[in-house]
């Protein structure tokens, strides 16, 4: 792919269950080394989204472009691994299961990114709800992926470990990877993304740059004033649908 | 190592580390061993039967000058059955109430119509359907049949006394009166006395010579007769020797069922449950991302399920040989790696069933229900026998179990076993195919 191709991208994109619209119509491109933040309150559509980009369900309507399954890593909000599996057991399978070349070294490297530590080798049912969100997104990042979706990534974590992660992702963007993350928390979209797309009980109610979308919603600098504007930003566009 | 062999050494894994599911694994079969001991062991018991001996036939019969030893034949066969002396009346009111398998009643006027030889007496035998019902028809068959043995050869034995009077002479009896008999050969002699008190050229020499020839020849024909009638009053001897072979019928149903339902529960519920586990955990879509493609998936479980019921199976059939050797009825241990075939096409069969109930259930929680409450049916429908109805028989042939019991039976009991064997392992692997590509249908519905 050029620089300019997208690595990801949707258009049209809605996906309905028994005839009830959820989701759409969604249009995104998402570029080598961008970083993009899903916003918007629960129930607006960010989890469906990912997983349409994901491949692991089907739109009702509209077209995505991406690579191929495996150049995708997804890190679900809910932990995917074998609770009766260790920590490295989980990376193993998986990294063996996606022909990871040289896996050894890559969950090393992963491992030591996440700060696993001793936990490495415990079952993960005996992992505390952090050190398993880790492992999840260790396991996410097996293969160096082109795309990586990610679904509330730090909700388990705690300060230092969410920093590590966004370090982490930083990584992706620069090597030419596009990272998008669902999050419903503002401060972290600030920091860690460069693009923001807005869903609202479904539809697509912003996509562009941060800062564009932050002066649209009126943000101020002072302490929590990003929150407060987002939140009167979401209340305006549910008021207009 | 190919996916396959990585999802199939993940899954052991995870079944080798889940303990409440091995413990299942492992007790289950002893149980159930257990219990079909207990089967095979109340097979060797002896059934009660009601014996009604309304003629009050004593020990020692006499028939004519002739006597036979009835309570002997009656010891004979209490061996087999426990025969229980009760009045008709009683008798049919324990039977009604499952107290006794049978009754068999000797009617007033046996021993007289027996005497007669005129009228051949009956013996009544009283039954009930029950697992017995066979064995109890033969006791009783064998009973009479050694009755009749031993009257025979009291005729017999009697009827050659009178040949032996009749050359020999002696005191016959007959219709109660008592006769002197004067014999062929003390006959002939006579004539022989009388002739030689003849003239030379008597004309009566010559007819008193052809009735001496007569009586030599008769007493000589009867000698023969005699032997005659001994060797065909036995003509063909049975000799009844028992040894600890297997006790067949109940035996070889019990244990062919015992592995199917086994089978059914564990492999079916497995099927469902690892299948279930992987939306569970939350690892379904990263494993097809990382390139697990459905159809490696649902065969990896299935060919877990026939290694799951390769194991099981092998275990509960060497546990139903250890019972059927404690309660002496007998193992088929030659058989038991011939098993193998039948074992993994169930286990594959069932295990694919319960992925199409993993595949349609939303969670492990209402697999397992679904599960439990699938193998129930699936049971007693595949033991309906097909005189009974033959729409349950034909509706059996489309469920794995009613196959799989035919499998193990065959394999373990028939003379000739592999046609059968073979054929049930086709069938069950057929269901295998058509049960796997209905799961991959559901998991397609489920992505969209």
């Amino acid at each position: 792919m050029s620089a300019r191709t997208p690595l990801i991208a949707c258009a049209g994109l809605v996906k309905s269950f028994g005839g009830r619209r959820v989701l759409g119509p969604v249009e995104l491109a998402l570029q080598a080394g961008e970083r993009l933040a899903l916003l918007g309150p629960n129930g607006a559509g960010k989890t469906t989204l990912l997983s349409l980009l994901s491949g692991s369900a089907e739109p009702s309507e509209g077209t995505v472009e991406r690579p191929e399954l495996r150049a995708i890593g997804v890190v679900p909000q809910r932990p995917a691994l074998y609770r009766r599996l260790s920590a490295r057991e989980n990376l193993e399978l998986f990294a063996r299961l996606a022909d990871v070349p040289d896996a050894a070294a890559e969950i090393a490297d992963l491992t030591s990114a996440v700060a696993l530590g001793d936990a490495l080798d415990r079952p993960v049912e005996r992992l505390s709800l952090g050190q398993a969100q880790r492992v999840n997104v260790a396991v996410g990042l097996l293969g160096r992926p082109q795309v990586v979706l990610l679904d509330e990534p730090t909700a388990a974590l705690d300060p230092g470990h969410r920093l590590a992660l966004w370090q982490l992702l930083e990584r992706v963007s620069e090597r030419g990877g596009a990272v998008a993350f669902a999050t419903q928390n503002v401060e972290e979209a600030r920091l860690a993304a460069d693009r923001v797309l807005v869903l609202v009980e479904g539809r697509c109610v912003f996509s562009g740059p941060q800062d564009a979308f932050w002066r649209e919603a009126g943000a101020s600098d002072e302490a929590g004033g990003h929150e407060r504007a987002f939140v009167a930003f979401v209340e305006r566009s549910g008021a207009v649908a | 190592m190919s996916r396959f062999a990585l999802l199939l050494r993940k899954d052991l894994l995870l079944l080798a580390r889940s303990r409440p599911l091995l413990v299942v694994l492992v007790v289950y079969p002893l149980v159930l061993s257990l219990l079909v001991g207990g089967v095979l062991g109340g097979q060797g018991a002896r059934p009660r039967v009601a014996f009604v001996n309304e003629d009050s036939i004593p020990d020692i019969v006499h028939i004519g000058d002739r006597s036979f030893d009835f309570g002997r034949i009656v010891r004979s066969a209490d061996k087999q059955v426990e025969l229980v002396p009760m009045t008709r009346p009683r008798a049919q009111t324990a039977l009604a109430h499952g107290d006794v398998v049978a009754a068999i009643i000797v009617p007033r006027g046996f021993v007289s119509d027996l005497a007669s030889l005129i009228a051949s007496p009956s013996v009544l035998l009283l039954t009930n359907r029950n697992a017995y019902e066979d064995r109890i028809l033969r006791e009783t068959q064998s009973f009479v049949y050694t009755l009749n043995s031993q009257i025979q050869t009291q005729y017999i034995q009697s009827n050659s006394h009178f040949l032996d009077i009749l050359v020999s002479g002696g005191k016959a009896q007959a219709l109660g009166r008592s006769y002197d008999v004067l014999g062929l050969r003390a006959t002939g002699a006579r004539i022989r006395q009388v002739e030689a008190q003849l003239p030379v050229d008597s004309p009566a020499r010559k007819p008193l010579d052809s009735i001496t020839a007569f009586a030599g020849q008769a007493s000589a024909a009867l000698g023969l007769a005699h032997q005659a009638l001994a060797s065909t009053a036995h003509p063909v001897q049975l000799v009844k020797q028992s040894t600890n072979g297997r006790s067949y019928l109940l035996g070889s149903q019990v244990q062919s069922y015992g592995l199917g339902i086994s089978l059914a529960f564990v492999t079916l519920l497995l099927g469902a449950a690892v299948l279930t586990l992987e939306r569970d955990e939350n690892v379904l879509a990263r494993l097809l991302r990382s390139g697990a493609r459905p159809a490696v998936l649902v065969g990896e479980k299935v060919v877990l399920c026939a290694l799951v019921g390769c194991a099981l199976g092998i275990l509960l059939a060497l546990g139903f040989g250890v019972a059927a050797e404690v309660s002496s009825s007998g193992a088929a241990w030659s058989r038991i790696p011939l098993l193998l075939l039948p074992l993994a096409a169930a286990g594959a069969a069932f295990g694919a069933l319960g992925c199409v109930v993993g595949a349609a259930a939303r969670d492990l929680r209402a697999a397992s229900l679904v599960g439990v409450a699938l193998v129930t049916p699936i049971v007693l429908v595949g033991l309906v026998p097909r005189s009974v109805s033959p729409l349950a028989a034909d509706v059996s042939e489309l469920l794995p179990f009613a196959p799989a019991a035919r499998a193990f039976g065959a394999t373990l009991f028939d003379s000739a076993p592999v046609t059968t064997t073979l054929a049930a392992s086709a069938h069950l692997l057929l269901l295998t195919a058509v049960l796997s590509a209905a799961t991959l249908a559901l998991f397609r519905r489920l992505q969209s």
